[in-house]
């Protein structure tokens, strides 16, 4: 918003930006296959000569075949609402021996994660990923856990973080309605939750001796 | 049917003067000024709104206005262009001139007709009272697709309610237009000895009565599924939102036809008049017509040719598209023809009707690469469709309109507007109109989306020329109606014919023509 108001200068790809590319290879058909959960979308990267809609309750199919590697940018083109204008595609196309590593290397990390979410933490493990964790919280509760009296609760004493393990879990994931505090289970994995659960209870001057693992997070996803 | 002896009681007794007057005419004239008046406030209207649109878009960044009022204002455009300008300016010129060109005292059905204008201030303030609702007014485009217009508030219903009322009204009008063309002629005035405006005209009003029922159709099922828990466009209830586009685009593509057919009408009385030459090729000019309609209810899908549809569907609707350009391209040569070897003169009139055969061919050329369906793959939704429908419809329907309002204000007011304004304003609307919109096509070319507030920086140089265009555009236009209240007011005396012996039974009246013309029918030879 800043950007678009112009108190900040536009980069050279302002609006055509994403945080995360569309990764293909080059030199082979690759199929796109597209839907939509709330209205219309248009998938149109201008650089490869198609579009098709994104409809709900349909799933559309798309083809192409790129040939050099780079960076190709769109947009959304059907209409969709205020955010219409806001809707950037990038496609990163990497030659097939890039491609294969890149692939190799997203799948270690995801064996990795999965790998991860399924073995028994330790405490001191969990400690240690839990302050890093604990940095999506310090906004409103203090790098000490004391909170600012009056607007965010401390998490020192707190009888969430003190009480029972499941409760304390329960919040952190979906947050507490009609207060600042937001729901985290998007946007956190069951290890970070697990992590984040165990230091707020054994750090900031709390010591209840609870360990949560991933897989207990998990399983009340 | 009132006699000709009753109608001229009338006019000495109990005759409503002032506002009343206005209200309650039933006269064809009357009736045509009300509705060109109607056309103009709407032109300025939706002119307004397409300034705040270009104001926005003059510079990357969002500075005007936010992008949901942008939304507003592109849907809001359309909508009072297409519904409050074009059609009723057309309907202004059917009440004027087609009792005068076949004979006739007034229109069929002078009750209706009062009726069928007075409902239009009604439906257009209800749709621009959307505007100022909790929420906003509609902004999910013109087209209203589902399931984006589902989610809008209560503007969405409001813009239902107003469509019906215009439905009601180009309904009632079309009726009219019909039943006037097939009982009202004058003695020796067969169908093929009818001016090319009234059969562009019956055509036209065939369309609509076979497509409005259409729209008021979709926009209803559109309401149920906003209030009565039907799931047509719903796919969470089973509901298909590519019907909703069947269906919208069934009367769509024949309103685009609705929106020029009577443009050619004017077109083809303008061009035999400053060319001093009878049009060439009056029999394939009905046909070309009458195929232009027929054509038009076997196009639709060509505005969806990115929903997925099986490739059959995909062909048929390309091929059958192109072929629209046959009859129109015959039009175009019969014009063209008609000025061959002809003693030319460039009267305002004439320039605003070449330059229609002009730039309108270009919007006919943008539209034939539109129907490549795998070009289409590429241009669909981006500014190049925007640019392809302003090429026909500005510098069409609405230059059109401006050249036939020339053509007639002497006939209309008894004077001749003021020639120098009117060619003034004839080379600032179509040099600005062009700054305008020609540079949209390389905009949908490098790849700008239609229907965006902000834009990457890559389009900023032809945005900015365009937004230019723009301003320039709209300014030209208080030439246009200064000229017009000029000529209202006084001016040189027209004579009866006004123009070098143009055809036509308007120009054998005294101008002003009377209030009423053709007491007696004239006889056709
Ligand atoms: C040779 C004649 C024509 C052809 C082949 C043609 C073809 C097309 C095609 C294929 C499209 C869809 C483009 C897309 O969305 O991807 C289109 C859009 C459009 N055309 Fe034409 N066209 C022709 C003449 C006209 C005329 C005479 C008018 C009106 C006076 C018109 C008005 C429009 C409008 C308003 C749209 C855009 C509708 C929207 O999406 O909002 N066209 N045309
Ligand atoms: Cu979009
Ligand atoms: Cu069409």
């Amino acid at each position: 918003m800043e950007v678009a108001e112009g108190i900040e200068p536009k980069g050279a790809n302002y609006l055509l930006e994403v945080d995360k590319p569309l990764v293909i290879p080059t030199n082979r058909k690759v199929r796109f296959l597209l839907t939509a959960n709330d209205v219309i979308h248009a998938w149109w990267i201008p650089q490869f000569g198609t579009k098709k809609d994104a409809i709900p309750g349909y799933i559309n199919e798309l083809w192409t075949l790129v040939e050099k590697p780079g960076t190709y940018r769109g947009q959304c083109a059907e209409l969709c609402g205020k955010d219409h204008g806001f809707m950037p595609i990038v496609v990163e196309a990497k030659s097939p021996e890039q491609f294969e590593a890149w692939l190799a290397s997203e799948k270690q990390g995801q064996a990795k994660d999965t790998a991860d979410a399924a073995r028994e933490w330790s405490k001191g493990e969990l400690l240690t990923h839990g302050e890093k964790v604990y940095a999506n919280c310090v906004a409103c509760h203090g790098a000490d856990g004391k909170g600012m009296p009056g607007a965010f609760p401390a998490i020192t004493g707190n009888p969430v973080a003190t009480g029972p393990v499941a409760a304390h879990v329960s919040v952190v994931m979906n947050g507490k309605t009609g207060t600042a505090m937001q729901a985290f289970k998007n946007q956190l994995s069951d290890l970070d939750i697990a992590a984040v659960v165990t230091y707020q209870r054994n750090a900031l001057g709390n010591n209840t001796g609870d360990i949560v693992q991933p897989t207990q997070v998990n399983s009340v996803r | 049917m009132a006699t000709a002896d009753a109608a001229h009681h009338d006019e000495h007794h109990a005759h409503p003067t002032g506002i009343l007057r206005w209200i309650t005419t039933t006269n064809h004239k009357d009736i045509g000024t009300l509705y060109l008046l109607f056309s103009l406030t709407m032109f300025m209207v939706g002119g307004l709104m397409a300034l705040v649109i270009r104001a926005e878009l003059f510079q990357p960044g969002l500075q005007v206005v936010d992008p949901h009022f942008f939304n507003q204002m592109t849907t809001m455009h359309a909508l009072v262009m297409i519904f409050g300008a074009v059609m009723p300016g057309f309907v202004g010129f059917a009440n004027w001139m087609l009792p005068m060109m076949i004979g006739a005292p007034d229109m069929a059905l002078p009750r209706l007709n009062n009726w069928s204008f007075w409902i239009l201030p009604f439906a257009f303030t209800m749709l621009l009272s959307s505007l100022l609702t909790a929420g906003g007014g509609p902004a999910s485009g013109w087209t209203l697709y589902a399931p984006l217009s589902i989610q809008g508030g209560m503007s969405v219903d409001m813009t239902i309610f107003a469509i019906h009322m215009m439905g009601v009204s180009s309904i009632l009008g079309a009726i009219n237009v019909i039943v006037t063309i097939f009982n009202m002629r004058a003695p020796g005035m067969t169908l093929l000895k009818m001016p090319l405006f009234v059969w562009t005209w019956l055509i036209t009003a065939f369309l609509l009565i076979a497509v409005m029922p259409v729209l008021a159709g979709v926009v209803t099922m559109l309401l149920t599924d906003r209030h009565f828990d039907t799931a047509f466009f719903n796919p969470a209830g089973g509901g298909d939102p590519v019907m909703f586009q069947h269906i919208f685009w069934f009367f769509g593509h024949p309103e685009v036809y609705i929106l020029i057919l009577p443009a050619f009408g004017i077109i083809s009385e303008i061009i035999p008049t400053f060319s001093r030459k009878p049009l060439f090729g009056y029999t394939t000019m009905v046909l070309a017509t009458a195929g232009i309609a027929f054509l038009s209810f076997i196009v639709w899908a060509h505005h969806m040719f990115t929903v997925g549809m099986p490739l059959a569907g995909e062909l048929f609707f390309m091929y059958s598209t192109m072929l629209i350009a046959v009859p129109t391209g015959v039009k175009v040569f019969n014009w063209v023809s008609t000025m061959w070897r002809g003693s030319l003169t460039f009267e305002t009139p004439m320039l605003f009707a070449i330059a229609v055969v002009f730039l309108f061919t270009i919007g006919g050329f943008s539209g034939l690469m539109l129907a490549i369906t795998p070009a289409d793959f590429q241009y669909h939704d981006t500014y190049f469709v925007v640019a392809h429908f302003h090429y026909v419809l500005f510098s069409g329907s609405i230059m059109a309109m401006m050249g036939g309002a020339y053509y007639w204000l002497p006939k209309w007011t008894g004077h001749m507007y003021d020639e120098k304004l009117g060619k003034t304003h004839f080379w600032l609307n179509t040099i600005f109109f062009n700054i305008t919109f020609f540079p949209q096509h390389f905009l949908g070319l490098a790849g700008m989306p239609r229907r965006i507030p902000d834009y990457a920086l890559q389009f900023t140089e032809f945005n900015v020329i365009s937004s230019i265009g723009a301003f320039g555009l709209g300014l030209s236009q208080l030439l246009f109606v200064y000229v017009v209240i000029k000529c209202v007011r006084g001016g040189e005396k027209a004579s009866d014919e006004v123009w070098e012996q143009p055809r036509g039974l308007e120009w054998t009246v005294p101008s002003p023509a009377p209030y009423h013309t053709f007491e007696t029918p004239p006889r056709v030879a």
